[in-house]
């Protein structure tokens, strides 16, 4: 009996204690379909200086079966504020239901954003926030962030957004889109041996166009690279799965599809203080469309001129590059590796280096063979 | 060398990737850390090799069964009583750092005083166990949470969006001369032998420890520590990583299981981190409750046939997380981590010294 | 002295058309037996007192012949007699002495098949109900020296036949002697089956005992598997059921199928347990959690996916899931004792009611519904029952603390169950343990 009774004894006091817990509680359940959760957010310059930032957010709205609804379900709502949590907070009143970060995946940055407001602000509202992914992806949207936002292309399912595959290099692996997330940008915005490049998104009939890029250099000075410049920024960075090349030289017109590339890229110091920036790339690949007939006996030759004809296109890159002063390949930061910090140059000097620098480049191919045909 | 020996040292060194380690080293990148990590491993593993020796030559004895025999009960007393300020705080200190980061990323809307005194409230029963239990305890756990903290790490190293020139930018610095501060950080990763003060009743065969247990501590040493100082470097840029709060936390947030279910590696890492944390904090309050227990006899007090003495040391437990919880907040429990890693400097020496003496004593008993 | 006794068993017995008595008269040889017609096998009375009777030649032969008996029994009281008697034996009054004959008929000593612990490849019979019948199923198939069996009776009104079976070389000490401790100190009236046994044997109170640690099963191969490692049978009479004790965690999850398969399929079999277990513990807990604090863990896929589903369902998740589970309970509970006519309407109750109608009427979502299954479907993975009772009840204490406090209350209620898992002892083995190292031989036990 007195057993019992003690054992009664110290689960009373336990129970007590537990209940005892319900009072600290700030228990905050929230339901999961009181929540509106946001899918993309864009960011513009909205021209006023009072209220610079205008937030547009694109918010998904559930259905109970996705396999019936057959077009996508949002909401966009959008809003001018002192700063971007400001805007957010005049957002809340508009939707019924709480605005959750949590699934953000997208951030797109106006194109006049970029030059009007400070991007240091816009990167740490993302980063500071804890609910924020730091793997979203960030691009800049042309004509402006608004624009991309509320656009739904035809292809679009009620899944998710369509804009996924495209980053995703799950379904489009085309070498033209530079996917960048969040993290990777303030890395490299923050770090002075690296410029960061982000994708541009534009529309085109009810579809989306993802095919350049602009590159944020120090001081607001921004560069756009074109389709082929993008596609050769790529290449360098090793994020292509497959490239393409159009040899059009010497009464041969052949196209190179390469796949395995391996780039390597340094930059060398010389004993009086200038720079050589080294670039060499091996690929290898298959001839995938061809004009003439072609041997296979002159697969050499055929290696040679797409060599050739790929170290031009290269070094045409990299010296738009240097006259602009920016250097998104990261030859400042492979620079800073090769010797003690306290040896290194400075940034400025490091600058001047840059521009005047030689470039000793070379890409090899080894061509497979040419195709199923001859 | 039993491997309950090993999980010892491996909780506390794992423990730590997250806490405030990388804080601190990151604090001193540019200032001294490769060389600190370097000397902290050497120092570390002498460490591990004298208490471990000394341990070894009395299975199944806890250091205050060998107080007993050699020293005067002043001094026993006193002596214990720090210890348990050591080991109480180091528990403490575990606990509230990652209660913080539990509730940013996980609940913000519960306080800090009850993410606590939830954590402690489940612990708090477990600290009573015996030391065979704890371990079993410990052990499961370790196994059912390493593999996935494994994936993470090599999805770390492996990952293509690691760049690892900026850890070879790092290590340009190492012409820097060492600090205290992050020196004591990286011995503070081998710490976790210390844990044998009690937990060798545990081990009641002879064990042996000799080049190749050294070595292989020495390996897993280095690997953590570089994988808590560099792996965040890659990830969040060199310059700007010292705005970054908890560096472990946005580097988790930065990698990404593509066809997993979960795809944010934070959640997961987060979760199995407080499996992890909540195991340290039962190890390190286990060595409190048992230290106490030798100071003061617990059968004494009860009611009514009930032996109330551990309920008053729970009631203890609590109170004090939650007068700390609700006292300190962020920064001072960065400065209270500071001067805690560095009281070791004092510690460690005087312990080592007290069983120089233990060993004497007992040499000169036997002889006699 | 014969008259005396007789009275008084008479007076004790009171039941005149039970108590048989027949005179036994031919020549010079008179002999009386006594016995009580319900309990003995009269064929057996005729073969073997009443015929050698007429056929021997004198008394003095018919009660050499009645000593040689196996089934003869000896008795020091007349309260033995009685004793005896009850249990049948028959009475038999020769020259001046008593003697006494044990030609007990029993009905239930068919081996029956085995209906809860069912294999593919394992036997198919299980014990049956006589204890003598059980020991002859375990010591044919067991034939050392060493196993020793020791018989007893327990319950003061029943009076209750148990026996304890072991390998002496095997077993360890000082767990045959806490269990026989605690045999001696149960002084119930009524004890039938060996599952009431298990809660006067347990560990400790009754507030506190919650997982099983003594195993109940009724394979006799799982009884010489276990008793080769090392462990004590319990059989009683009137139970096709035998407890083996001590008992730790994994033992539970464990099916005498692993040993027939080879190594890779039984290592997937077994892996496939775990998981089912671990589906069945954590799942409600885990949906709850995440619906109701966290819904940012998931893809965004499927949480646009839950939240769709939870389109129109009036309570908040946790409600959901206790509602669901609750009816996953009653129609659990109610099948046990389905008639086999009904058993159709059942599942057409079950799948119809709790699947579409409950979903279509917006009562849960779909989502519900598929997690309700996996967890139902994954309960009975489990072999042994009394574990998957338990388990059952642990999820709801896990989704009460997922309620309150979201994931991290999961984890901390799950690292919570391991700690009292743990600091459990069965007979002074702890219960939950990975590897046993200190372990000097190596036997087949899981």
């Amino acid at each position: 009996m007195l057993r019992k009774l003690k054992t009664l004894k110290k689960y009373q006091i336990i129970l007590v204690v537990l209940l005892s817990l319900f009072f600290l509680s700030a228990c905050s359940i929230k339901e999961i379909e009181k929540s509106a959760f946001i899918a993309e957010i864009g960011i513009d310059s909205s021209g006023n200086s009072e209220k610079p930032f205008k937030v547009t957010l694109k918010i998904y709205n559930p259905t109970s079966s996705i396999k019936e609804s057959d077009s996508p379900n949002y909401i966009y709502i959008s809003e001018d504020g002192k700063s971007i949590t400001d805007a957010i907070r005049l957002l809340e009143t508009k939707v019924d239901k709480r605005l959750e970060f949590g699934h953000l995946k997208f951030i797109i940055l106006g194109e006049e954003s970029i030059e009007k407001l400070q991007i240091r602000d816009m990167l740490d509202f993302f980063s500071r926030r804890p609910d924020i992914q730091l793997i979203s992806w960030v691009m800049i949207g042309r004509p402006s962030a608004e624009h991309i936002v509320k656009m739904v292309p035809k292809s679009e399912t009620a899944a998710y957004t369509s804009l996924f595959n495209y980053f995703d290099q799950n379904a489009n692996e085309s070498p033209f889109i530079v996917s960048r997330f969040l993290f990777d940008f303030r890395r490299k915005y923050f770090d002075e041996g690296v410029d960061p490049v982000l994708p541009i998104v534009e529309t085109e009939e009810q579809e989306f166009k993802i095919d350049s890029a602009l590159i944020i250099g120090e001081n607001k000075n921004t560069v756009a690279l074109d389709t082929n410049e993008t596609r050769i920024y790529d290449i360098l960075k090793g994020n292509v799965f497959k490239a393409d090349l159009i040899v059009d030289t010497e009464n041969e017109y052949f196209m190179i599809e390469a796949d395995k590339i391996h780039v390597n890229y340094q930059t060398v110091e010389d004993s009086d203080g200038s720079i050589t920036l080294k670039v060499h790339i091996n690929a290898k690949g298959i001839i995938v469309e061809s004009k003439k007939h072609l041997e296979i006996d002159n697969l050499k030759k055929y290696n040679e001129l797409a060599g050739k004809h790929a170290t031009e296109l290269t070094k045409k890159f990299i010296i738009k590059l240097q006259e602009s002063e920016i250097d998104p390949i990261g030859f400042g930061v492979r620079y800073q590796t090769t010797k003690l910090h306290n040896h290194l140059m400075s940034y400025e000097e490091w600058m001047k280096a840059y521009k005047d620098a030689d470039l000793d480049i070379k890409v090899t191919f080894e061509l497979k063979s040419t195709g199923q045909l001859g | 060398m039993s491997r309950f020996y090993y999980y010892l040292i491996l909780i506390n060194m794992i423990a730590n990737i997250i806490a405030s380690v990388p804080v601190i080293l990151i604090q001193y990148r540019k200032n001294g850390v490769i060389l600190s990590m370097i000397l902290g491993i050497i120092v570390g593993l002498i460490i591990v090799y004298l208490i471990t020796n000394f341990f070894n030559s009395y299975p199944g004895k806890s250091l205050p069964d060998l107080l007993k025999a050699t020293m005067p009960k002043w001094f026993n007393i006193f002596f214990t009583f720090v210890l348990i300020g050591v080991w109480f705080f180091a528990g403490l200190i575990t606990l509230i750092t990652f209660t913080i980061l539990l509730i940013h990323f996980l609940a913000p809307e519960m306080t800090h005083l009850m993410g606590t005194l939830l954590i402690v409230f489940f612990m708090a029963f477990g600290c009573f166990m015996k030391a065979d239990k704890v371990l079993y305890t410990v052990e499961i756990i370790f196994v059912l949470t390493l593999p996935m903290l494994l994936f993470i790490f090599f999805k770390a190293y492996t990952n293509e969006q690691m760049e690892w020139d900026y850890v070879k930018v790092a290590i340009t610095y190492i012409n820097t001369m060492p600090r205290f501060l992050p020196f004591m950080s990286s011995v503070f990763l081998f710490l976790g032998v210390l844990n044998l003060v009690i937990f060798n009743q545990f081990f009641t065969t002879k064990q042996s420890i000799g080049w190749k247990q050294i070595t292989f501590i020495g390996i897993l040493g280095t690997v953590v520590l570089f994988t808590t100082y560099f792996i965040p470097i890659g990830f969040n840029g060199f310059e700007n990583i010292e705005s970054i709060m908890y560096p472990w936390v946005s580097t988790s947030d930065s990698m990404r299981i593509r066809y997993g279910f979960i795809e944010r590696v934070v959640f997961v890492f987060l979760l199995f981190y407080l499996a992890i944390s909540c195991i340290s904090l039962l190890i390190h309050w286990h060595v409190v409750v048992e230290l106490l227990k030798s100071i003061f006899n617990f059968n004494k007090l009860k009611i009514k046939n009930v032996k109330i003495t551990p309920f008053i040391v729970i009631i203890a437990f609590i109170t004090i997380t939650a007068i700390t919880v609700i006292l300190i907040d962020e920064l001072q429990i960065y400065y209270f981590t500071t001067y805690y890693y560095l009281h070791f400097a004092i510690s460690v020496p005087s312990l080592l010294i007290v069983m120089w003496m233990i060993k004497r004593r007992l040499k000169n008993a036997k002889k006699t | 002295m014969f008259k005396d006794t007789i009275e008084w068993i008479t007076q004790q017995i009171d039941s005149s058309n039970e108590f048989i008595k027949k005179t036994l008269e031919i020549d010079k040889k008179l002999s009386f037996i006594y016995f009580i017609n319900s309990l003995v096998d009269s064929e057996m009375i005729q073969k073997i007192i009443i015929k050698p009777f007429f056929e021997l030649p004198s008394d003095d032969h018919f009660e050499a012949y009645l000593l040689s008996l196996p089934q003869q029994t000896n008795f020091k009281t007349n309260e033995d007699i009685l004793a005896n008697l009850l249990s049948g034996c028959v009475l038999i009054a020769i020259k001046d002495k008593f003697l006494l004959v044990d030609l007990k008929k029993s009905h239930v000593d068919q081996v029956q098949p085995i209906n809860i612990e069912p294999t593919i490849l394992g036997s198919q019979f299980s014990l049956s109900e006589d204890l003598q019948t059980n020991i002859n199923i375990i010591r044919n198939y067991y034939q050392q020296p060493n196993l020793t069996v020791e018989t007893s009776t327990i319950g003061k009104i029943n009076k209750q036949q148990y026996a304890l079976v072991y390998d002496r070389e095997k077993i360890k000490k000082d767990v045959l002697k806490k269990l026989k401790k605690r045999l001696s100190e149960i002084d119930k009236q009524l004890i039938q089956t060996p599952a009431q046994l298990i809660n006067y044997i347990n560990n400790k109170g009754k507030w506190t005992s919650y997982f099983p640690t003594t195993l109940l099963t009724e394979r006799s191969d799982r009884i010489i598997y276990n008793l080769a490692g090392g462990k004590i049978v319990v059989m009683m009479e009137g139970s096709p059921n035998a407890i083996i004790a001590p008992a730790v965690f994994f033992d539970f999850l464990v099916t005498m199928e692993d040993n027939y398969h080879s190594f890779w399929i039984s290592t997937f079999l077994r892996s496939l347990r775990y998981v089912g277990l671990v589906i069945c513990i954590l799942l409600p807990g885990l949906y709850v959690a995440v619906s109701s604090y966290s819904p940012e863990v998931l893809r965004v896929e499927l949480a646009l996916t839950i939240a769709g589903s939870r389109v129109g369902v009036p309570y908040p998740p946790f409600i959901e899931v206790l509602f669901m589970l609750f009816f996953m309970e009653l129609l659990v509970e109610a099948s046990i004792r389905l008639p086999k006519a009904m058993s159709a309407t059942a599942t057409t109750v079950g799948g119809l009611i709790l699947g579409q109608a409950a979903t279509e009427a917006a009562l849960t979502s779909n989502i519900m519904i598929i997690i309700i299954s996996a967890v139902a479907i994954s309960t009975f993975v489990i072999p042994i029952n009394e574990m998957s009772f338990a388990v059952r009840t642990v999820r709801l204490v896990l989704i009460i603390f997922s309620t309150i406090f979201g994931l991290a209350g999961l984890v901390l209620a799950t690292i919570g169950l391991i700690m009292y898992l743990v600091n459990l002892t069965s007979f002074g083995e702890p219960y939950l343990r990975l590897y046993n190292y200190r372990r000097k031989e190596n036997e087949g036990t899981l």
